[in-house]
Parts: C-alpha cells; structure tokens; sequence
C-alpha cells in the first residue's frame, strides 16, 4: 500500500478517535480504550464510504488495529 | 444567517457523511435545542449528523440520553426539554407482546412525558426480515409490524403533539442496503449509514422545524435557469429547455402551492415574454395562474421581492428566494438580511432535493386553508383598488358588504386557530405560539374562553381570520393572546370583533380587562392596535366598550354572533 493512502486511513482513524494522526503505535483496539465497538464500526464505515469498499461482518471483528485495515484495503483495492 | 454556499451543500440529496461531520458553526445565534432522547436504541448514531442540519435554523442541538431500558421506566420531565425524541428497537417488543399491547404500554409511556412538549417516536420497518420472505405476512413477524405501523400512526389523534419518525418510508426509499448486519450485531443498530444521515436529515430538517417554527408562506423564483435550463431572451419561447430535473421541480413547487405555500416571480425579463411562455409553454408544470404575482422587469430583484412582500402583506422573513445566480442571491441578502435564499442548480439535478429539505417547509397536514389564502390576497388586490376609487373609508368598507362572524369555543375551529397562532407574526399581541398541546387544554378548559372571528365580502369568504384566547378569573377577562391574519387587516375587524366580545363578557358579569403584549421583531401592528383601547394593562370594560363604540360609529358591517 502506498504511504498516501496509509496516511489517508490514519487521518480518518485519528479523526473518529479525536487523535492525532501521528500517533499509528496506538491505532489499536487492544492499546486504546478509544477505540470502542462504536468507534469501530464508526472507523470501518468512514473507509468504506472514502474508498468505496465494503467490509463483511466477519472482516469487521477480525480487524484489530490500523495494520488489519491496510491489509485488507489493499486486498479489496486490488480484487 | 448562514451563508448559502454552506447551506447548499448540506441540502444536496447525496452527502459524504465524513464531510458532514466536519461542519462546524461557532454562531452567537444558535439556540440551545434540548432533545431528550428516550431510547432502547443507540441514537448517538443519527445525533452525530443532526448539529450540522439543525444549524441550518440556527438551533445547537443538545442531546441528553435515557438508559437502555426497555420499561422506559424514567423518562425525563426536565424544564428545559423542547422535544422528545423515543428512539426504540421495537424488535425488543415483538415477541413479547402483541401490537395493541405495545400501543397502549407505548401511549401511558408518552403521557408521562413533560407536558405539551413534541414527541416523536419511530416506527419500524416491514421488509427488514429477510429470512422471513418465505412466509406470509400474517404468519410472520410482517403482521406485528404493519399492525404496529398502522396503530402508532393512530396514536396521533389522541396525542396532538406526536409525530412519527417514519423508518418505514425512509428504509423502502433506500432499499435493502438500509440494513446493515455488521451495525446490528456490533451495537445492535440496524440502521445503515446511508439511512442514519436520512434520518437525521428528517428529524432535524423537515420535522422539529414544522413542529417547532411558523412555516413558510412563500416562494419567490427566479427564471432562466431556475425553472428552466435556457434565458427566455436569448433563446426563445422555444429554445429554453424543460428538463427531467426541472420538471420535477415545478411539480414539488405545484404541490407546495397547493398546500398553502404561495408562489411568484421575480425576474428580470421582459413581462409580455413571460406573459407569451406561459402561454406557448403547456408543458410546463406551473401555469400563470400558480403565481399570484409576477415581477418581471428591470429592477433589482430586492426591490421586486420587497415589493411582493407589500403585496402579499407578510414580513420578508416568511419567504424564500431561489435564483441560480449566487451574486443575486448575495445581493438580495444584503439588501434583506432577514429574508431565505436558495442557490438553484442550473440543470436542475439538486434543486429539487434542496428545496425538499430546506426547513419550515415540510408539511405536517393538509392545508385546507390554501385556497382560501390565495383567493383572499388576490381578492384584497381588487379591495386596494375599490378603496382607490371610495369617496372615503367608510363608503369603501360599504362597498365591502362584509359580514363578519363571531364563535365561542367551537371545535370545527381549533386547528385553524392553532395554525393562526404559529404563523401569525404582525398581528399577535404576545407572540405565545402555543404548542398543539397547551392549545388543546386552554381550548377544553373551562376556565377559557376561545372566541374565533370569520369574515366575508363580496370577494371572497375569508373563513378563519382571528381569534382571542381569553381566560376568565372571577370578574377579570384576561386575554393572553390575540391573533389576526394580515390578509384581514386594514377593515377595523379586529375593533369589531373585541366590542362584540366584550359586549358578551360584560353580558357574563365581567367587569375588567387584561391584555398580555410582548413587543416581538415584526408585531408592532398588534402593539399599536392595543395601545388606542387600553394604555394601562387592566382596564375596567365599561371604558373600553366606549371607545370602541365611539371607533366603530356607522361601521357598516354585518356582524352574526354564533353562540
């Protein structure tokens, strides 16, 4: 994945969890009280509106940090 | 105000919701908005989109929020509450009882509710139940739903403050991808986003505003490009172009008119061309005779529109102009600060939907009072120039041959005079807007007396125009508001009417009077009314019937009091 569009899901990340968008050692659900079940789901829809993709329910539990997003945007990006 | 450019955007039929959220006003003007959200549902979703819509009519929405508690057993009856919003999951219901049930445990939850405040609750919708496709409604869970949908609406006869948050319509207008699996089961909150932003658009849009705002009376419309694609004077009768956009734009206005919102035009055009693409272009939606006035000149367009407002006689504020040239919509505002603007689009593909969710415009009932309207303003056109012509005031009024009607606490009438008291704004004494509620108490107290004045000529029957809300305490009259429409003004009827009523209070022994008055932005007329009668505010009515009589010496009117 290239690094703008990395930059592009942290800035939406850190927008949704009131953050800043440097701070990707914290994008995840087990390191930040943030980032609750409502933030998630918050997060996944923002992305998917932005870049036109859609996760299913189980993509959606599985992801667990900003890493788990890139992944599988670069998965969908390139179907 | 805010400036249109935000405005649009935020009325456009598609919006990112990313985008939405950014919106942000720090304006001194916006109120404080108390909802108090009663929930069995997660509302935090949908109020994330409200503040930028509700910004639009300058209200900050401030949310406070129940427990999930599927008893509702504490709903909040705080003081400051301007609406409630009952955000429930009625799936927690389904099983557990049956539809009537449900209404009457929903109806004793509404009546604890604070007093006369709005209330809206949402229904369900019917088609979400996809595993269930391959039954019947009436052996499926579609039966409780269509039962529930059809009873909750009902609700509404015997809670006059009650409107419903229609997820049923909302979610069929979208489609399937209304539901969302993943929502439902992470916070079990079905509703997509796409239909969280709809939802949030019509709560705040199109129903607190019609529930808490007089509603708009008029729409002045600009031509070339708003109504059509083409200028008329460059390309002709037949050149200017009609497109699918636009005409689903004449016919949403069509619509509008004929629920009471008013029409005209103001454009600079030559008006004998207007006048020839009226009549050549028969496939246009709006005739001529939609309009009851047409600007068409030279002038500026503030100067018409001002105008108009005289010859419609109603403030500016009532009234919304849509033009798709943004230096006229910014020089109309600066001329008149207080008066709406709408950017149209030029092909026409986001009007519709701007205009459709523009506030003070959506349309909680019928108006059977449209036709009326619009038959009097042209009506009081021909009164102008009768008066012209009279030898004097009273020769003028003569020639009016009116007969005015006078009534007490008769039921036919509390809608009208309940939608008086929202949209009336020069001619009310206190400015109480009452809620649905409150007006439905004073109208079955006792201790009120409601008397509601009607009035014809010779050109048209006015119906409804005037009402005086008055409550009795021993031998004091005390009248907390008074309501007159400015299409009934300038014929002494509101002097008429108040000696005929005092005559029948004095007639029940009452032997003082009182006058509650709030100086508002535009009810001068009222206020200045008042202060000829009564200078002090208690007045012995003896005084007040003199002067009055003393005013009305030879008014020729025929005056019928229905008792």
């Amino acid at each position: 994945m290239n690094d703008g569009l990395k930059q592009q899901i942290n800035e939406i990340i850190a927008e949704i969890l009131e953050m800043n968008a440097n701070d990707t050692s914290i994008f995840d659900r087990g390191k930040n009280t943030n980032w609750d079940s409502l933030k998630h789901l918050e997060i996944i829809m923002a992305i998917e509106e932005e870049l036109d993709i859609r996760f299913s329910s189980s993509e959606v539990s599985e992801i667990m940090n900003a890493e788990d997003i890139y992944n599988y945007v670069d998965k969908k990006l390139n179907e | 105000m805010i400036s249109f450019s935000i405005n649009n955007n935020l009325l456009n039929a598609d919006l990112n919701t990313r985008e939405l959220k950014k919106f942000s006003f720090e304006l001194d003007t916006l109120k404080a908005l108390h909802l108090s959200i009663e929930r069995t549902l997660p509302f935090e979703y949908v109020a994330q989109f409200m503040s930028p819509f509700l910004s639009l009519w300058e209200q900050d929405g401030v949310f406070s929020y129940s427990e999930y508690d599927t008893s509702l057993a504490q709903i909040s009856i705080d003081e400051k509450i301007d609406a409630y919003i009952f955000w429930m999951d009625w799936r927690l219901y389904m099983d557990r009882i049956n539809p009537d049930e449900c209404i009457m445990w929903l109806a004793n939850r509404l009546r604890i509710a604070k007093k006369n405040c709005p209330i809206l609750v949402n229904n369900w919708p019917s088609f979400w139940q996809l595993d269930e496709k391959q039954y019947s409604a009436n052996v499926s869970k579609r039966s409780w739903i269509y039962q529930f949908n059809a009873k909750i609406e009902k609700l509404r006869e015997e809670f006059s403050q009650l409107e419903i948050i229609d997820l049923d319509l909302l979610s069929s207008q979208i489609g399937i991808t209304s539901y969302d699996a993943r929502n439902n089961q992470v916070s079990n909150f079905p509703l997509s986003n796409k239909l969280t932003m709809q939802v949030a658009r019509h709560i705040s849009l199109q129903l607190l505003p019609s529930m808490l705002e007089p509603k708009l009376k008029a729409i002045v419309l600009d031509l070339d490009y708003t109504m059509y694609a083409g200028i008329l004077g460059e390309d002709g009768i037949d050149g200017i172009l009609l497109t699918e956009e636009h005409i689903q734009f004449q016919q949403v206005l069509k619509n509008m008119r004929k629920n009471g919102i008013l029409l005209a035009i103001s454009s600079k055009n030559d008006k004998s061309d207007v006048i020839d693409m009226f009549e050549k272009r028969k496939d246009f939606p709006l005739q001529m005779n939609d309009f009851t006035f047409i600007e068409a000149n030279w002038n500026s367009k503030a100067e018409n529109i001002k105008s108009i407002a005289k010859k419609f006689n109603f403030d500016v504020s009532a009234m919304l102009f849509i033009d798709d040239n943004p230096a006229e919509l910014m020089h109309v505002q600066s001329e008149i600060p207080t008066i709406h603007v709408l950017l149209a689009d030029a092909m026409g593909k986001e009007t519709v939907h701007r205009l459709l969710n523009y506030p003070r415009l959506y349309s909680l009932k019928k108006d059977d009072m449209a036709v009326i309207r619009q038959q009097d303003i042209n009506a009081n056109q021909k009164r102008k120039e009768l008066e012209a012509k009279s030898a004097d005031g009273n020769a003028y009024l003569s020639s009016l041959q009116m007969q005015i009607g006078i009534y007490e606490n008769e039921e036919a009438h509390k809608q009208r005079v309940f939608e008086l008291g929202q949209k009336t704004n020069q001619f009310n004494l206190a400015i109480k807007r009452y809620t649905k509620g409150e007006f439905e108490e004073k109208f079955n107290s006792d201790k009120y007396k409601i008397f509601t004045i009607t009035l014809s000529d010779i050109l048209n029957d006015s119906g409804i125009i005037g009402a005086f809300i008055c409550h009795l305490d021993g031998d004091t009259a005390h009248f907390e508001e008074v309501l007159f429409s400015c299409r009934a003004l300038g014929r002494k009827v509101e002097d008429a009417a108040l000696y005929f009523i005092l005559n029948i209070l004095d007639e029940k022994q009452i032997k003082f009077v009182q006058f509650d008055t709030i100086e508002g932005p535009r009810n001068k007329p009222a206020l200045d009314w008042i202060q000829m009668f009564c200078k002090s505010s208690e007045h012995n009515i003896q005084h007040v019937i003199e002067t009055l009589n003393e005013k009305l010496k030879d008014y020729p009117a025929e005056v019928i009091v229905h008792e």
